[in-house]
């Protein structure tokens, strides 16, 4: 009975929404109904499922990559001392430049398709995890350590069974982080610089004022994105049974 | 066994003690007692060579090999929380400790199971330390510590975080394995009561103001062994109490 609360909630926000629409009468401000009829049309005779696959397709290959880069930059960021600490600085002057601004430059690189979204998934999903992964390395909590020392463990040793463990809580947090990103990045750049997926599709809709159609993307990028985070809490569990609540 | 002359350790300009002279010989307990804040821990950590001290010496026996052929490393430490490691069931806390000093994988069980069933945790070494109680990380720490087989076993308040009744039961465990296992032991601890039931001799440390800290008094305890648990209540023992507790002082001085 922990979701009749939802349930109830939902049902209310749904009222609201016919309610809104039954009043306003418009065509931008479809009520549920119409919104749900577009959608199965669009996914039995319409492009909405290969759009859902591009999308996917996108996110998976943009933040695989950041996975890795993340990963593997901020462990050796972590390990160099000096001259980790100097590329983590230059790092942090890009960080602060939010994805979607990079889609024009993306554009005149890679041109209209997936090399583009993919550099924008990847440079949305990077940072969280490269900055978390550095600072997960740096604070081992010390009196872990000291009772490795007072064991005499070899650096190997206390490099895989003490500091890369104590730091995966927060490298899956990251992970977490970064994913999230991703999602919205490729959202953000399908809108103006891609020609299939769901943020293109919504963009498509707009021009012709089918605004059934916008909400039924919108609605998807959401359902997708709450999917998304709870098979990221489902993998924390697994991997960091540990911290996770 | 253990030795040390005129050792003192600072925190940068601020001394935490001074002067202290110790002799532990093989096989003997020596308890540390002390208010809080008076140093006792960063003594512990400078016999187990975790701190340098800043002046005086210190000689420690060397690491050698036990009986059933393992490397036998020079001191084990069990720390005052338990510090087992979360990501790993207590049965892998342990084997890491063995790892760590070299002790062959084929020994490991023969090295555990004893100290785990004595101590009642033979049905919980596939528990994760988050499932364990406090007592049983504790008594799990203990086991950590014991099951290196250290030639100076040094510990901090180890049973700080126990209730009484646990705490007594626990204090006969600790007595039993010291003797089974022929082990050398600094203790430290702000019970006194505990200190003169457990060691054969005592320690008094304290500072005078903003000083460093030196040992005040030293106290043989000259009760019979092997301890028994009716022994804290023994007149003798009481007598030795009040004596310690007049040396220490009431509230830690500033």
């Amino acid at each position: 009975m922990r979701a009749l609360p939802t349930l109830l909630l939902a049902a209310l926000a749904l009222l609201g929404w016919g309610l809104a629409a039954w009043w306003a009468a418009s065509p931008t401000l479809p009520g549920p109904w119409a919104v749900a009829a577009a959608g199965w049309m669009l996914a039995r005779e319409g492009p909405l499922l290969s759009d859902l696959a591009a999308s996917l397709g996108r996110v998976s290959v943009g933040f695989t990559a950041a996975a890795l880069a993340g990963v593997l930059l901020g462990a050796a960021s972590a390990a160099i001392g000096r001259w980790g600490r100097a590329l983590r600085r230059l790092l942090e002057l890009l960080r602060p430049i939010p994805p979607i601004a990079w889609v024009p430059l993306a554009i005149l690189w890679f041109g209209l398709g997936d090399p583009s979204a993919w550099f924008i998934v990847f440079l949305g999903a990077f940072f969280p995890i490269y900055i978390q992964v550095t600072l997960a390395l740096a604070d081992c909590p010390p009196h872990y350590l000291e009772l490795a020392r007072s064991l005499g463990a070899r650096p190997g040793l206390v490099l895989w069974r003490v500091r890369l463990p104590a730091a995966m809580p927060q490298v899956v947090a990251g992970l977490r982080t970064g994913l999230g990103l991703a999602w919205t990045s490729l959202i953000a750049a399908e809108l103006v610089g891609a020609q299939s997926g769901l943020g293109y599709r919504i963009q498509m809709h707009r021009l012709v004022l089918e605004t059934e159609g916008v909400m039924v993307g919108m609605l998807c990028i959401g359902l997708l994105g709450a999917a998304m985070a709870l098979l990221a809490r489902g993998l924390e569990r697994w991997l960091v049974p540990w911290s996770a609540p | 066994m253990i030795r040390a002359r005129g050792l003192a350790y600072a925190f940068g300009e601020r001394p935490v003690f001074a002067g202290v002279d110790l002799e532990v010989l093989a096989g003997e307990v020596c308890a540390v007692v002390g208010p809080s804040g008076c140093g006792k821990t960063t003594l512990l950590r400078v016999l187990a060579g975790l701190l340098e001290p800043s002046a005086g010496s210190l000689a420690r026996p060397g690491a050698d090999t036990a009986p059933d052929g393992a490397p036998r490393p020079a001191v084990g430490v069990a720390f005052q929380d338990p510090r087992l490691l979360p990501w790993m069931s207590l049965r892998a806390n342990l084997d890491f400790a063995l790892e760590a000093t070299g002790c062959p994988r084929a020994l490991w069980e023969s090295r555990t199971a004893p100290l785990l069933e004595r101590v009642g945790l033979d049905q919980a070494g596939a528990l994760m330390p988050g499932e364990l109680s406090g007592g049983m990380a504790q008594r799990a720490a203990l086991v950590r510590a014991l099951a290196i087989r250290p030639r100076v076993l040094l510990l901090d308040e180890p049973f700080s975080a126990v209730d009484p009744l646990l705490r007594e039961a626990l204090q006969d465990d600790l007595l039993q394995l010291l003797r089974d296992t022929g082990t050398t032991a600094v203790l430290v601890t702000h019970d006194v009561g505990e200190a003169l039931y457990l060691a054969d001799q005592v320690l008094v440390m304290a500072r005078d103001g903003g000083a460093a800290a030196t040992i005040r008094e030293r106290v043989a305890v000259d009760l019979p062994r092997p301890r028994q648990p009716e022994l804290r209540h023994d007149p003798r023992l009481l007598a030795m109490a009040s004596k310690v507790r007049g040396v220490m002082p009431r509230r830690r001085s500033h």
